[in-house]
């Protein structure tokens, strides 16, 4: 039983920072717009916030320069991809290549520094519960601050106007044109804003998982967020399930090992995105019956505004 | 402004002429590097050796993170610019084979590779004995007989550094139980650091890993257990966890190869360089060593310094129970493919 | 004050050359700074970058093989795109391909007549590639699943495949257990030209350009790939199967794709190995936008990017620059020419007040 939880504890802990990217990128995405620089921006999310974690020792001030920083940098993916309306599959790569150079710059001298990981702090009452208490209610307080993005995000994008925008623009951004919204302010904002909490979750690596700087901390997380983003059908709520899943996949990978099962960790690594594959097939299958889109239709579109004269 | 460009042009001219002279003097060289030079292990370790030819007064070039699908033209560049070359990861192997025939009067030398041609040679190191020799420490200090070992990729290199260390460890505790985690990956410090938890929460106290970064020095601190560093000193992460690390000097081999070079004595060969040449070694140890174990160390380093011992040549339980009574040759060694006994772990079937 | 931007009425080629070279123009002067910052006398970066590049028999050794790759994932993604159907999954059909050649090698090395194990290992590719490419190409057609998700994902499935093989089965014991394949025989390699490292992948490239190209603009089928592209209402009118013709093109695009490993493993490694593909899929998406997915733009925009790899190299050996500026670099340079290929169609119309 404690082995049972303890794959749990851990696969929260891989799933964090997924899960932050990925409701970036629903964010971004339910808008309309791709983002395939999401290593990048979590690299710089790293850094930034292992550098004010070094010289300030707040997390707090640590996590919100990794937001900064990060929105900062997907501004640049948002000026080129909308404003002047390059590829944004082109430009997101070209966003990985900056990141990773950015971060990989800064971080030159950072080697052998080491920040206190965040502690943590069981939720009083909560905590005590079984399974669910330790796992997901004595977690650390970035942990706990994923719970509210997923709740934020949701109610942002099914519960407010603002989100209903940003969900139509996904949709249909011609109609909204005519309709009086800025489709490319809607648009920008949301890549800002989902580049923010891409950067958090990279921040989350050398605040809680992996207390200091070595080029390239993330590994490839970030990729694995934009499959991610998908298998959770742009849905926070789904965000959080597929984070965990895949953290799961991840904690697993080490634990099968000590119960001795010989399972080629290649096909585990292959089974959840073959499972999206399959999973994205019956739901469009039954959605189309229905009538109903499962993927924002203007999704990687560039947009052309019906011309001025 | 026109000043100004006078005064660059005859610098970088005076500097190209000097450049020139030295040149005759000190052959330059050149390195290709599979990760960053901030790795922080593998590729930190070649480029501080590196440093010290620079120190030498010699020239040196490199290129970092060359991908092992795409080199040739990187070998290429170094090559046309220096006099000896090194390359660093197996997967350079077959390019700088291919860049040797292009310029016969260079010289090529590969690492953990085994492919020679007259003016290419390989070398390594045997840091199976510095594991070897780390594991005793990490046997002596585990109190509940449980280490546990991070692997990154299951390739015979790591599976032989494995094996040494539970050899290692048999000398101090006899009784000792090694568990083994494959993160299956070269470079994931989240996943390092995951490994050694899940070590760590199965009973394990002492950390060793195979992996780049320092994250299972930092976890084995975390939880208050000791860890073994891996490459290089790893202490700083750490030292209340850090028992000693098993590093590469490469500097060593370094000097003396391009001495070689320099005095026209070098010839094509493999070289496989022991502990007795101080290409690998130990860092300073953890206060909390005991001097017996210290001194148990000792006897067997001597052993190994002197020649009269070497891991893998006086016989040893395979982990399926066979014995290996013959001692294995260099190529044995490098093609391993098994675990010892006392290994609990079996290893991925792939 | 206001900016915007309209649309050229009549753009002339010489108007788009003139942006084109305005670009070019733009990417020197930004490089100029950038080699400012990094403490590199910018002219003498240029101008060691351009004689290392262009006036030595080296580099341009090195242009032409980093291209050849290129050419294949552009016109692989290109032609897909000249239907509007968007294939990121270029990275997963190398490797398919690499793994269906490789199989053919390891299986038949020495027991087919002279010549033929290459042809089929080409073949191989193809149908490995095309294969890897039907299945976005099938789920678009048949379900409408959204082929940019389906085919990106297969990238991550392919990538686990290869380990797969190198850390199991195909691990050669000859090559001390390293996760590589034994080596081909001759009869599995590409020829190359002289004492150089370019191969007749290169002369491949150029074949199948063509042959894109033509099937384009000459055969009924590629007009009717463009005419779905452009309209795919009118399209569907004049009798054009789309499902078919989706699923075709992807195969096709697919097999392209899986010939850049094909032309990769046979021309230069002779094996399998772990990162043969050091992301030429996804440039590929780079090379054929630039292009504006025309197979003979695929040539130029291969060439461009194959100058922006090998100049990072030359700036890493020459000036010491650390890998990471270099990526930077790139990053800079990318979105340089992403940004600015807009005012080929567009221009910038400042106005004092509003209108």
């Amino acid at each position: 039983m404690e082995f049972f939880i303890q794959i749990l504890i851990a696969a929260v802990a891989m799933g964090t920072p997924l899960l932050f990217a990925t409701l970036g990128g629903v964010i971004s995405e339910r808008a309309g717009v791709i983002n395939l620089g999401m290593e990048g921006l979590m690299l710089v999310g790293a850094l930034v916030a292992f550098v004010v974690m070094l010289y300030t020792g707040n997390y707090f001030y640590a996590v919100a320069a990794a937001a900064f920083a990060s929105g900062i940098v997907s501004m640049i993916h948002g000026v080129v991809c909308l404003m002047l309306r390059a590829s944004q599959i082109a430009s997101g790569l070209a966003l990985t290549f900056f990141g990773t150079g950015l971060s990989g710059l800064f971080g030159d001298k950072l080697m052998g520094e080491t920040v206190e990981p965040l502690s943590r702090i069981p939720i009083p009452g909560l905590h005590t519960i079984p399974v669910l208490g330790p796992v997901l209610f004595n977690q650390d307080v970035i942990v706990y601050f994923s719970y509210l993005c997923v709740a934020l995000s949701w109610w942002l994008l099914f519960k407010t106007r603002i989100g209903l925008n940003i969900r139509s623009i996904g949709e249909a951004p011609e109609v909204c044109d005519s309709l009086g919204l800025s489709v490319l302010s809607y648009r920008f904002f949301a890549v800002v804003g989902g580049g923010m909490l891409i950067g958090i979750g990279g921040a989350y690596f050398p605040l809680a998982l992996t207390p200091f700087w070595v080029d390239g901390i993330t590994a490839g997380r970030g990729w694995i967020a934009v499959a991610l983003v998908i298998f959770a059908f742009w849905d926070p709520l789904k965000a959080l399930g597929g984070a965990y899943l895949f953290g799961l996949a991840l904690a697993l990978e080490l634990r099968l090992q000590i119960l001795g099962i010989d399972m080629s960790p290649y096909f585990l690594k292959m089974l959840p995105y073959v499972l999206t594959i399959l999973v994205l097939t019956l739901v469009t299958i039954r959605n189309n019956r229905r009538g109903i889109q499962v993927m924002p239709a203007a999704l990687g579109k560039v947009f052309f505004r019906g011309e001025k004269h | 402004m026109r000043k100004l460009i006078s005064i660059i042009i005859s610098t970088t001219l005076t500097m190209l002429l000097v450049g020139g002279s030295a040149w005759a003097a000190k052959p330059s060289v050149g390195f290709i590097y599979v990760g960053p030079v901030g790795d922080g292990g593998w590729t930190h370790a070649h480029d501080l050796g590196r440093k010290a030819l620079e120190e030498a007064g010699h020239k040196t070039y490199f290129v970092e993170s060359v991908p092992e699908g795409s080199s040739e033209g990187q070998i290429l560049k170094i090559a046309r610019k220096s006099d000896i070359i090194f390359t660093t990861s197996f997967g350079f192997m077959d390019p700088t084979l291919k860049v040797s025939k292009k310029f016969p009067d260079k010289v090529f030398l590969h690492c953990s590779g085994f492919k020679q041609s007259k003016n290419m040679g390989n070398y390594f190191g045997r840091m199976y004995q510095a594991k070897y020799l780390a594991a005793i420490i990490a046997g002596g200090m585990s109190k509940k007989g449980r280490i546990g070992i991070v692997g990154s990729q299951p390739i015979p290199e790591i599976i032989r550094h494995i094996n040494a260390i539970t050899l290692g460890a048999q000398q101090s505790n006899p009784n000792i139980e090694v568990e083994v985690l494959w993160i299956n990956s070269w470079f994931d410090p989240a996943k390092e650091s995951d490994a050694a938890q899940a070590l760590i929460d199965n009973g394990a106290d002492v950390i060793v890993t195979m992996a780049d970064s320092p994250a299972t020095v930092q976890t084995s601190k975390k939880n208050g257990v000791y860890a073994i560093g891996n490459d290089t000193d790893m202490a700083i992460y750490g030292k209340e966890a850090h028992l000693t690390a098993a590093v590469w000097n490469w500097d060593v081999y370094y000097l003396a190869a391009v001495k070689a070079v320099e005095n026209g004595t070098w010839k094509s060969s493999a070289d496989w360089w022991g502990l007795d040449s101080g290409i690998v070694g130990l860092t300073s140890f953890h206060p909390d060593v005991p001097q017996s174990l210290i001194v148990q160390m000792n006897r067997e380093k001597g052993r190994i310094l002197s020649g009269t011992m070497d891991v893998f040549d006086h016989g040893f339980t395979k982990r399926d129970g066979t014995r290996v009574t013959k001692a294995l040759n260099d190529g044995e060694m490098l093609g391993m493919m098994y675990y010892v006994k006392g290994i609990i772990s079996k290893i991925p079937s792939g | 004050m206001q900016i915007f931007l309209e649309k050229r009425v009549n753009a002339t080629s010489w108007a788009r050359l003139l942006v084109l070279g305005a670009a070019l123009l733009l990417v020197l002067l930004i490089s100029w700074f950038f080699f400012l910052a990094a403490g590199i006398e910018p002219m003498a970066a240029f101008q060691i970058i351009g004689e290392e590049i262009f006036l030595t028999k080296y580099g341009w050794q090195d242009l032409l093989v980093k291209m050849t790759p290129l050419m294949f994932t552009g016109l692989a993604v290109a032609l897909a795109a000249q239907m509007q159907q968007w294939n990121i999954g270029a990275e997963g059909q190398f490797h398919m391909g690499t793994f269906a050649m490789t199989w053919v090698a390891l299986h038949y090395d020495g027991q087919l007549p002279d010549g033929m194990l290459i042809v089929l290992m080409l073949i191989m590719a193809m149908i490995g590639g095309g294969f890897w490419g039907c299945i976005p190409g099938f789920l678009k057609a048949r379900f409408g699943v959204n082929e940019i998700i389906t085919s990106l994902l297969l990238n991550y499935v392919a990538a686990a495949w290869i380990d797969y093989l190198l850390f199991g089965a195909w691990r050669d014991p000859g090559t001390n257990n390293f996760p590589i394949t034994k080596e081909f025989s001759e009869a599995g390699q590409l020829p190359s030209f002289g004492n150089t490292s370019i191969h007749a992948g290169l002369i491949l490239a150029f074949v199948f350009i063509a042959i894109v190209a033509w099937v384009l603009w000459k055969t009924k089928l590629g007009f009717q790939i463009r005419l779905t592209g452009d309209n795919p209402d009118a399209a569907r009118y004049s009798g054009v199967n789309i499902r078919t013709l989706t699923i075709l093109v992807f195969a096709a695009s697919g097999a392209i794709a899986g010939l850049a490993g094909f032309s990769e493993v046979a021309g230069i490694h002779y094996r399998l190995q772990q990162n043969i593909s050091i992301g030429y899929g996804y440039t590929g998406i780079i090379v054929a936008w630039l292009a504006r997915n025309h197979p003979l733009g695929v040539v130029l925009s291969a060439f461009f990017m194959s100058i922006v790899f090998v100049s990072a190299e030359v700036l890493q050996i020459e000036f010491g620059l650390p890998i990471s500026m270099v990526y930077l670099y790139q990053g800079i340079i990318l979105f340089t020419v992403l940004g600015s290929d807009i005012f080929t169609e567009y221009r910038l119309r400042i106005t004092r007040f509003l209108v």
